[in-house]
C-alpha cells in the first residue's frame, strides 16, 4: 500500500514535470517573439521594394526582393568610411578600456592600503553619475585641454592665458583615447568592477607562488594573474566594443565633422532624411532606407555575438559577479 | 626579536600599500582631472552664462536663473517632462527587476534549446541603449504601421479583453500601462538576467539538496534558498536599473537635456537641469539602496 501511494506521488510529481514545461516552452516562445520582433521587422523591410510597405496584403515576407534600400542606406551613411571608423574607435578602447580596467581592478582587489574602500567607493560613484551631467564641461575641457594643469602652469609663468597653450581636441580620436586609457570612459566603473570581482576569485597561493618564484608585482600580474582572468578579458571586451559601437550622443559631441563612426552616420542619415527628427513624415522610401540601415549598422555586431555568444555568456557566468 | 618583526611587518604593509597605489594611480590620476573637475566645474557653470567664443568661454554669473527659466517659460514643463523623465521610468524597475529574476530562474533549468533562448534572451545587451532601438521607437512601433503584428503590442487589444472579463478599471489601467511598456521591459533587462544567471550559478547545488531531503518544496526553496542567496545581485539588479532609467535617451528629460544644449546652445541651462535632475534621481537611487540593503543577506564565504 506504501508503495501504491508513493508511486501516485510520482505521478503527479511528472505531470506537474510536464505541464511546466509546456508552460515554459510557451513563455519562452512569446518573450522571444518580442525581441526579436523587431529584428524581423528590420530584416523583413530591409529587402522589401518601397511599393510593398503600404500594400496590406504584404505583412512579413514581401512579393519579390530588392537591394535598393541597403544600397542607397550604405550610401547616405558612407558605410566604408563609417565602419573603418567605427571599428578603429571600438577596439582601440576596448583594448585601452581592459588595459587600465584590469590594473585598477587587480589594485582594489589584492592589495591593501588604507584609502582602499573610500576610493572604490568613487569608482562606484562614477558609474552612479551618468556622463551626461558632466559631458558639457568635459566637452570646454577638450576643446581647451590644458593637459593635466601642465598648460595651466606654463600660462601662470609666463603670465599669457592657458588657452594659448591649450590644444583643441575636438574632432580627434583623442577626445576618447584619453578618458579611457585613464579608467573613466564609457561604463569604465562596471569593467573595474568586474575585473576586482574576477580577481577577487582567484586563490590566494597563486600569487605566493609566484613570489617564491621570484616574480615582482608587476610580473606576479602579467604572467600568473592575467592569464588567469581570460574570460573577463573576453567578456569587457565585448561589452566595451559593443557599447562604444551603438554610442551615438558622446560621439556626436566629440567627434562632430572628422571621424564619424557608423552609428552618428545613421542617425545623421535618418536626421538628414526627416528633415527635422521631431517631424516624422512616414514616407516608405525613408522607411526603407531607415530599417536597410539599421540592418547594415547591426550586421557586424550581430555577426561577432553569433560567433562569440557562447564564450560570452560563459565569460559572465565564470566572472562570478556577487553583489 | 618581537619588536623586530613588526616593524618588518610595518614595512611590508608598506610596500603592499604602495604597490596598490601603484596599480590604481592611472585611474586615480583619470579620476581626479577627467572626472572630479568635470563635475566640480559644471557646478560651477549651473550658475553662469556661458558663450563659446574663438578665444575661449565667455561667463557672466546669473544666480539661480538656469534652474528655473525653464518653469517660469513653460508652465507644463514640470508635468511634460520633469514628472515623467523621474516617474514613468522608476515605476518600470519593480516589474523589471521580478521579470529579469523570473526568466532567469527559468533560462537556469535544463531543458532542450537553452543555448539558443539564452543566445536571444541576451541579444538585447548588444543592441540595447543603441541608435536602433531608437529608431525602432521612431519608426517600428509607430502607430502609422499598425498591421496585424503590431496590433499584439497595443494595448487596446488587451483592454478590450480586460474590460470584457468586467475587471474594475483601475487593475485595466495598470495592466494596460505594463502591455504598453513590455518591449521596452524586456529590452532593457537583458543585463540583469545576465547578473541574476550569473548569480543563481553561484548558489551551490548541495543546499537545494539538502532543503530536498528535508521535503522543503519548490516553491519555499525558493524563498528561503534562491531570493536569500540571491539578493545581493537583487540589490545590484536595483540599482543598476535605476541607474539605466534615469540615464536612458529615451527618457523625456534627458532628451530635454540634450536638445537645450544641441538644439538651442543653451549650455549653462542645460548643465543647471542636469545637474539638478541628477542629484534627485541620485536621491531616489540612495532611498532605494538604503531600503533594499536593509533585506540583503551577505555569505561570508571568503
Amino acid at each position: 500500500m506504501k508503495k501504491g501511494k508513493m508511486f501516485g506521488r510520482q505521478r503527479l510529481h511528472k505531470l506537474t514535470r510536464m505541464l511546466w514545461s509546456i508552460a515554459r516552452f510557451f513563455l519562452i516562445f512569446g518573450l522571444s517573439f518580442v525581441i526579436l520582433f523587431p529584428l524581423l521587422q528590420i530584416l523583413s523591410k530591409a529587402f522589401m521594394p518601397i511599393g510593398q510597405f503600404l500594400d496590406t496584403s504584404v505583412v512579413w515576407i514581401p512579393k519579390s526582393l530588392t537591394l535598393n534600400n541597403v544600397r542607397s542606406a550604405m550610401s547616405f551613411m558612407e558605410y566604408g568610411s563609417g565602419i573603418w571608423n567605427s571599428l578603429v574607435l571600438c577596439i582601440g578602447c576596448a583594448a585601452l578600456q581592459i588595459f587600465t580596467c584590469a590594473m585598477t581592478g587587480y589594485g582594489f582587489a589584492r592589495f591593501r592600503f588604507r584609502l582602499r574602500e573610500p576610493l572604490f567607493l568613487l569608482v562606484l560613484l562614477t558609474i552612479i553619475i551618468p556622463t551626461q551631467i558632466i559631458f558639457l564641461p568635459t566637452y570646454v575641457q577638450y576643446r581647451f585641454f590644458d593637459f593635466f594643469g601642465v598648460s595651466r602652469i606654463l600660462g601662470m609663468v609666463t603670465g599669457q592665458d592657458y588657452t594659448v597653450f591649450a590644444k583643441n581636441l575636438i574632432d580627434t580620436r583623442w577626445t576618447f583615447w584619453i578618458p579611457t586609457f585613464f579608467g573613466v570612459g564609457i561604463r569604465s566603473g562596471v569593467f573595474i568592477y568586474l575585473f576586482r570581482q574576477c580577481f577577487r576569485n582567484l586563490p590566494k597561493e597563486l600569487e605566493e607562488s609566484a613570489k617564491i618564484d621570484g616574480c615582482n608585482a608587476v610580473m606576479t600580474y602579467i604572467k600568473v594573474m592575467l592569464p588567469n582572468a581570460k574570460s573577463t578579458i573576453l567578456t569587457v571586451f565585448l561589452f566595451s566594443f559593443v557599447w562604444h559601437w551603438n554610442e551615438y550622443i558622446l560621439v556626436r559631441t566629440y567627434l562632430p565633422q572628422n571621424h564619424q563612426p557608423l552609428a552618428l552616420k545613421l542617425k545623421l542619415a535618418t536626421e538628414l532624411m526627416v528633415g527635422n527628427a521631431a517631424v516624422r513624415v512616414n514616407i516608405p522610401a525613408q522607411m526603407g532606407i531607415t530599417y536597410a540601415g539599421a540592418l547594415m549598422f547591426i550586421l557586424p555586431v550581430l555577426a561577432i555575438y553569433i560567433v562569440a555568444q557562447k564564450w560570452f555568456v560563459e565569460g559572465v557566468e565564470s566572472s562570478g559577479i556577487k553583489g | 626579536m618581537a619588536k623586530k618583526r613588526k616593524h618588518k611587518g610595518g614595512q611590508m604593509q608598506r610596500r603592499e600599500a604602495r604597490t596598490g597605489y601603484a596599480f590604481i594611480s592611472i585611474w586615480l590620476i583619470g579620476f581626479i582631472f577627467l572626472f572630479l573637475r568635470p563635475l566640480c566645474m559644471s557646478f560651477y557653470y549651473a550658475f553662469q552664462e556661458m558663450k563659446v567664443t574663438q578665444e575661449g568661454m565667455v561667463y557672466t554669473y546669473v544666480g539661480i536663473k538656469n534652474f528655473i527659466y525653464k518653469f517660469q517659460e513653460d508652465i507644463y514643463f514640470f508635468g511634460s517632462t520633469v514628472w515623467p523623465g523621474l516617474s514613468k521610468f522608476v515605476i518600470r524597475t519593480p516589474i523589471c527587476v521580478i521579470l529579469s529574476l523570473f526568466i532567469a530562474i527559468v533560462l537556469n533549468q535544463k531543458f532542450h534549446g537553452r543555448t539558443v533562448a539564452r543566445a536571444v534572451f541576451f541579444l538585447p545587451v548588444i543592441i540595447t541603449s543603441g541608435i536602433v532601438v531608437q529608431l525602432l521607437r521612431e519608426y517600428g512601433m509607430d502607430t502609422s504601421m499598425e498591421t496585424e503584428n503590431t496590433y499584439l503590442f497595443a494595448s487596446n487589444g488587451i483592454a478590450e479583453i480586460l474590460a470584457n472579463a468586467g475587471l474594475p478599471q483601475i487593475i485595466q489601467d495598470i495592466f494596460t500601462d505594463i502591455s504598453d511598456q513590455i518591449f521596452d521591459i524586456i529590452w532593457m533587462s537583458g543585463i540583469q538576467i545576465l547578473l541574476y544567471l550569473s548569480g543563481l550559478q553561484g548558489i551551490p547545488a548541495s543546499e537545494y539538496e539538502a532543503a530536498k531531503i528535508e521535503g522543503a518544496t519548490a516553491w519555499e526553496c525558493f524563498w528561503k534558498i534562491t531570493w536569500v542567496r540571491i539578493s545581493p545581485i537583487t540589490l545590484v539588479v536595483l540599482v543598476y536599473t535605476l541607474i539605466d532609467a534615469f540615464t536612458d535617451v529615451a527618457n523625456p528629460m534627458i532628451k530635454f537635456i540634450f536638445e537645450e544644449y544641441q538644439l538651442r546652445g543653451n549650455l549653462g541651462g542645460s548643465t543647471a537641469l542636469g545637474l539638478a535632475y541628477c542629484l534627485v534621481a541620485f536621491l531616489i537611487i540612495i532611498i532605494a539602496y538604503a531600503i533594499a540593503s536593509k533585506h540583503v543577506f551577505y555569505v561570508n564565504d571568503n
